[in-house]
């Protein structure tokens, strides 16, 4: 499914898409260690720590929202 | 900032003495270690504050240097400074990480941008560096969520705490798995251990308090944060004391900045209410169908219990791949 699909299901934005990293995400899980280490320069990585910083803010904004 | 502890670790002995005579006339006390090996027994006799060490230890891995020195409860809390002569990202994002808190490579400018950290840490530390609920503090809290197994949720959740507490470093964070009937954090970071989310809520509610997690939570290699790892199998899971979630739940947020939930597919009466008093719910998503009709379900039952939707943070996953 493409994102917009899965949006329009949903009925919700989706705000950040993880992309596929073969069998890098498993090794990275079954060697107990973080992507970001593991594969420091793959694009997952980068997007991750966009997300981080996203998730962050967000979470902020709505704490004071709410 | 007078009277604070600094071990400084360093084989280079000039460096060392420059160090440690710059620093004692900014009136703190200064410790000093020759080899990595050493600077562990001065560090964990006496508790120091900082440790400042150049990672180019030769008796012993700045990996597992770091590692020591932040699963020992007597240094876990220290803040650790890298002060290298090798400026190469890869040395840096290994020192990050395993658990530095800030690396500096050797040059005019490590001096100054050590000051403004030295500054920044214990200016602006607190005499009552553990919190507890009468300080009204709430860390915010973070809940991962999917609706079928297998989108990647633990791993997802795992990474980006991570990430939240490499992007805020003088933040706390905990990472907590509230998966049931199994928990699947401890797997992923490389946690085992009898002190769990079932381990916990058995314990009286009095002595879970900031400081018994502060303490007592293990910060695995490589993973910065806290852990309080789930359920071992699914008997423990079943004898789990679900009325006591919520509390220790809150008592995290009271200890924490970060307060991040793992909470898999165990959408029950038991995690429902952590959802609703979330600051922001991490939806993941998985390219499949199914994954995404059922993550509708699970959207619109959510809104029926007043969750706000622009709470929803959601991430479509495909890490993972397609279920075959």
């Amino acid at each position: 499914m493409t994102k917009a699909q899965a949006e329009e299901m949903i009925g919700l934005p989706i705000k950040t898409t993880m992309p596929y990293m073969g069998s890098n995400f498993a090794l990275a899980n079954n060697l107990n260690q973080p992507i970001t280490v593991k594969y420091p320069t793959d694009t997952a990585s980068i997007i991750l720590k966009g997300a981080a910083q996203e998730i962050v803010n967000l979470a902020r904004r709505m704490r004071q929202v709410t | 900032m007078v009277g604070k502890t600094i071990l400084i670790v360093d084989e280079n002995p000039a460096s060392r003495v420059f160090l440690a005579n710059h620093l004692r006339a900014k009136q703190f006390k200064i410790l000093e270690a020759p080899t990595g090996k050493e600077g562990l027994i001065v560090a964990w006799r006496h508790e120091t504050d900082l440790v400042l060490f150049d990672p180019a230890l030769t008796d012993i891995p700045d990996k597992e240097f770091i590692y020591k020195l932040r699963n020992d409860p007597r240094t876990m809390k220290a803040r650790l400074i890298a002060l290298s002569s090798d400026p190469s990202p890869a040395r840096r994002e290994t020192c990050l990480g395993a658990g530095v808190d800030d690396y500096l490579v050797k040059s005019s400018q490590a001096i100054p941008a050590l000051e403004q950290i030295l500054t920044r840490v214990f200016e602006t530390e607190t005499p009552e560096a553990v919190p507890d609920q009468e300080s009204g503090k709430s860390g915010l809290l973070v809940v991962f969520l999917s609706a079928k197994g297998g989108t990647g949720t633990s791993s997802l959740c795992a990474n980006l705490a991570l990430n939240i507490q490499q992007s805020q470093p003088d933040g706390r964070v905990v990472v907590a798995d509230l998966v049931l009937p199994i928990g699947s954090i401890g797997p992923i970071v490389g946690q085992e251990g009898t002190l769990n989310l079932v381990t916990v809520t058995d314990l009286p509610a009095g002595e879970t308090n900031a400081g018994y997690f502060h303490k007592n939570l293990p910060r695995p290699e490589y993973w910065q944060y806290q852990v309080l790892t789930g359920s071992p199998d699914p008997e423990h899971g079943n004898s789990i004391k679900g009325e006591r979630i919520n509390q220790v739940v809150s008592m995290l947020c009271s200890a924490y900045d970060f307060v991040i939930l793992d909470i898999g597919r165990s959408l029950s009466r038991i995690s429902l209410p952590l959802i609703q008093k979330a600051d922001l719910i991490v939806l993941i998503v998985s390219t499949d169908q199914s994954t995404v009709k059922l993550t509708k379900t699970v959207c619109d039952y959510l809104q029926t219990q007043g969750v706000n939707s622009q709470k929803i943070y959601a991430i479509l996953n495909r890490a993972v791949g397609l279920e075959a």
